[in-house]
């Protein structure tokens, strides 16, 4: 029964989405959006911008499938544009960033009122507020701090659990260039959450 | 020391399980006699599992709605994008009729000059040669290139058509 669209491989599932076929698109946003919502979701520690991406993410696949090789694994595939993605919302959001600073530092002079802060700051679900325990803002934060590469790197490892060979395809890398990525995002990483602590 | 600097560059990999047999075999029984490249490994290894012990995030159960309610506002954008592109490829309606203006005066001005010395209107011939041109004429009608017609016109411009009408 490989001809029901929840059976199929992801490759001949695009191969359909191709054609036009909505139920496929379902059934491969079904598969992968956790995934890839947790992947974005790492890389930005943020919730809302990690569930606006994902969004993003599918509909490229949906505006790009006539684009899609059907040699190629279609999770290397979907996990670059991903990447891509995140690394241009990154700098968006260091733009952001820039600006929001500015823009509350300018507040503050203003107004003596803190209240506007404090508004900004929005009131957390449960689940963010689990996310947002000291331990989780730690890690995310120490995520946050790596180099682009090395964040892509790791997380692709630790969470999505993808080969080097697998990486260094989504990166457009050689495998021993993600090696060393990742053992330098390693070194990081224990440098500000074991030895800081 | 050389050995514990090759064994601390492949230890990343090792913990990964992207060596061989033969090197996690020597990467092992280096660790267990080498202090200080264990206690790299147990440092890298802690900060590994600290990082796994991240929760994860779960999407909202109409997620996957939304996602294929922005798709199908994709797709319906798209089509109205190309047919907007294939309208604009069309020419105003103005511009239509000032065309088909222009075409019925150019055709009426150059039929009129190609055919004027071979067709005279009846009225113009003398009482005893306007039955016989009449008749001529009528019989004429059914040529492939009647007289007057546009395509006589032009096939006599091109030389192809060297004997002249019945007024000769």
């Amino acid at each position: 029964m490989l001809d029901e669209p929840d059976e199929k491989s992801n490759e001949d599932l695009m191969g359909s989405v191709r054609l036009g076929n909505r139920h496929a698109f379902e059934v491969l946003i079904n598969r992968h959006q956790r995934s890839v919502l947790n992947f974005i979701f790492r890389f930005l520690g943020n919730r809302t911008d990690a569930e606006d991406l994902t969004q993003e993410v599918f509909l490229r696949v949906w505006k790009a499938a006539g684009t899609y090789k059907p040699d190629a694994k279609f999770t290397t595939w979907l996990y670059r544009i991903a990447t891509n993605l995140c690394i241009n919302r990154q700098h968006a959001i260091r733009i952001r960033r820039l600006f929001v600073q500015s823009h509350i530092q300018e507040q503050i002079q203003n107004s003596k009122d803190s209240s506007i802060i404090g508004e900004s700051a929005g009131i957390l679900s449960p689940e963010e507020r689990l996310i947002d325990s000291e331990q989780s803002v730690r890690l995310l934060n120490a995520l946050n701090e790596l180099p682009t590469s090395q964040r892509v790197a790791i997380v692709l490892r630790i969470y999505d659990e993808m080969s080097y060979q697998e990486i260094a395809q989504i990166m457009d890398r050689s495998v021993s260039s993600v090696d060393s990525l990742l053992i330098r995002a390693k070194k990081n990483l224990h440098r500000k959450l074991v030895e800081k602590k | 020391m050389k050995t514990c600097q090759n064994i601390r560059k492949n230890l990343s990999a090792y913990q990964d399980g992207e060596v061989g047999t033969a090197e996690k075999d020597v990467i092992e029984a280096h660790l267990r006699s080498c202090k200080a490249c264990a206690n790299q490994h147990e440092a890298l290894l802690k900060a590994y599992r600290m990082l796994k012990s991240l929760p994860a995030i779960e999407p909202t159960p109409e997620f996957s709605r939304q996602i294929m309610d922005r798709a199908t506002r994709v797709q319906e954008a798209f089509w109205v994008r190309s047919l907007g592109q294939a309208l604009r490829l069309l020419p105003t309606p103005s511009a239509i009729v000032a065309a088909a203006v222009v075409g019925l005066l150019l055709g009426t001005l150059s039929g009129n000059f190609l055919t004027k010395r071979q067709f005279r209107p009846a009225w113009t011939l003398s009482a005893f040669h306007s039955d016989q041109a009449l008749t001529l004429a009528s019989v004429r009608a059914f040529d492939a290139t009647p007289p007057g017609s546009f395509a006589e016109g032009y096939l006599q411009l091109a030389g192809q058509n060297p004997e002249r009408s019945y007024e000769k």
